[in-house]
């Protein structure tokens, strides 16, 4: 099949995705087998006690994990050629980012949510088949620290850039839709990209940089979460109606946003509590609080957009917030 | 109540992650479906 793919930012999203689905039988694994201590790996996988009924259920999630992982560094890696070209066409970044109306330019939030989902993709599904990676995970802790850095600049840049737009006079911030949560998604991103080096590294000033440069993505990301979500519901309540059906399924763009910021914030509470004679919520309570509230959002815009998976999504054309399902 | 204390338990939670990491899978493959067909270059065919 031949293909002419324009480039725009949000197709940062199949590449964010491929990541997100390489992760979760990672987690199954790290989270539902005896592996000893740190990540569980290739190596360290208890292969001589499984059953073979084990065998059945983790051989095909390995299988995925090695299949999305290709997918998300292959993806990334074109879309990072495409990202540069564009760049280096004249005014194509201004031209973008200056669009304001209708929350166009959050779109640019995505290259930033894939990147740093790269980190996460990187120290877990990928070292998990690569021994290089696993067994010098120390190693790779100051390159970690200093991508994590350039995500943290890019994403504070961007989102000036982008705020100076959405709160200009002419605006109308009526018609702003649950994309605009796109920037929410990269700080929640960048929080566990930032959290992952405080949970891995065993070099306190490594570990301190990263903790502080993630409780501001942190605070501000959940500041702007909560003003967002108020705002966003009002409108659409005011409205009377939901949006139109390509732009849908960003509500589910909520879920991925609430368990990153308790995961991440569930990592920093455990690193910072041993150092502090005030006592932070429990850790575990944050987890389970932020992917409670996960499930319920969940359910409620099942509920909400029934007609959508109804009527409309299978026979529908490609729109990116679709991406959001996954 | 047999189903809620199921799906309460590890086992439970354990087969609900599993059933959702193959539902991921098929949605991704779904939406990249759609996506392809919206990018793919259609032939154009001679008028007769």
């Amino acid at each position: 099949m031949k293909l002419r793919i324009k480039f725009h930012p949000l197709l940062f999203q199949a590449a964010l995705a491929a990541g997100g689905v390489a992760l979760m039988p990672f987690n199954y694994l790290q989270y539902g087998l005896e592996h000893g201590k740190g990540l569980v790996t290739w190596q360290t996988m208890p292969w001589s006690s499984m059953t073979s009924g084990q065998y059945a259920l983790y051989v095909p999630l390995i299988i995925l994990m090695a299949a999305f992982t290709a997918l998300h560094f292959g993806l990334t890696g074109y879309f990072l050629y495409r990202l540069a070209r564009w760049l280096g066409e004249p005014g194509s970044f201004s031209g973008f980012i200056g669009v304001g109306q209708k929350n166009q330019n959050a779109g640019i939030f995505a290259i930033v949510a894939s990147l740093a989902m790269t980190l996460n993709v990187f120290w877990a599904p990928l070292a998990f088949f690569v021994p290089w990676v696993s067994q010098h995970l120390q190693g790779w802790m100051p390159p970690s620290l200093l991508f994590f850095a350039l995500l943290w600049v890019a994403l504070l840049y961007l989102e000036v850039r982008a705020l100076r737009t959405w709160f200009t006079p002419g605006v109308d911030r009526t018609q702003f839709n649950f994309i605009w949560l796109l920037d929410v998604f990269a700080f929640a991103l960048v929080s566990l990209a930032g959290s992952g080096i405080v949970a891995i590294s065993k070099h306190t000033t490594i570990q301190d940089i990263a903790t502080l440069a993630t409780m501001v993505t942190l605070g501000f990301g959940l500041v702007w979460l909560l003003y967002k979500l108020v705002y966003l519901i009002s409108t659409h309540v005011k409205a009377g109606k939901l949006p139109d059906n390509p732009v849908l399924p960003a509500f589910f763009l909520v879920i991925p946003i609430a368990c990153l910021f308790g995961l991440a914030g569930y990592r920093l509470v455990n690193y910072l509590q041993p150092h502090l004679t005030v006592y932070l919520p429990d850790s575990t309570a944050l987890v389970v609080v932020s992917y409670g509230l996960a499930v319920v959002w969940g359910l409620v815009t099942l509920y909400l957009i029934r007609d959508y998976f109804l009527t409309y999504f299978r026979r529908s054309d490609f729109a990116p917030p679709q991406w959001g399902l996954v | 109540m047999y189903v809620f204390a199921f799906f309460a338990s590890y086992r439970g939670i354990s087969a609900l992650n599993y059933v959702s990491i193959l539902l991921a899978v098929v949605m991704y493959g779904f939406v990249m479906s759609k996506f392809l067909r919206a990018y793919r270059v259609v032939p154009q065919v001679a008028a007769a």
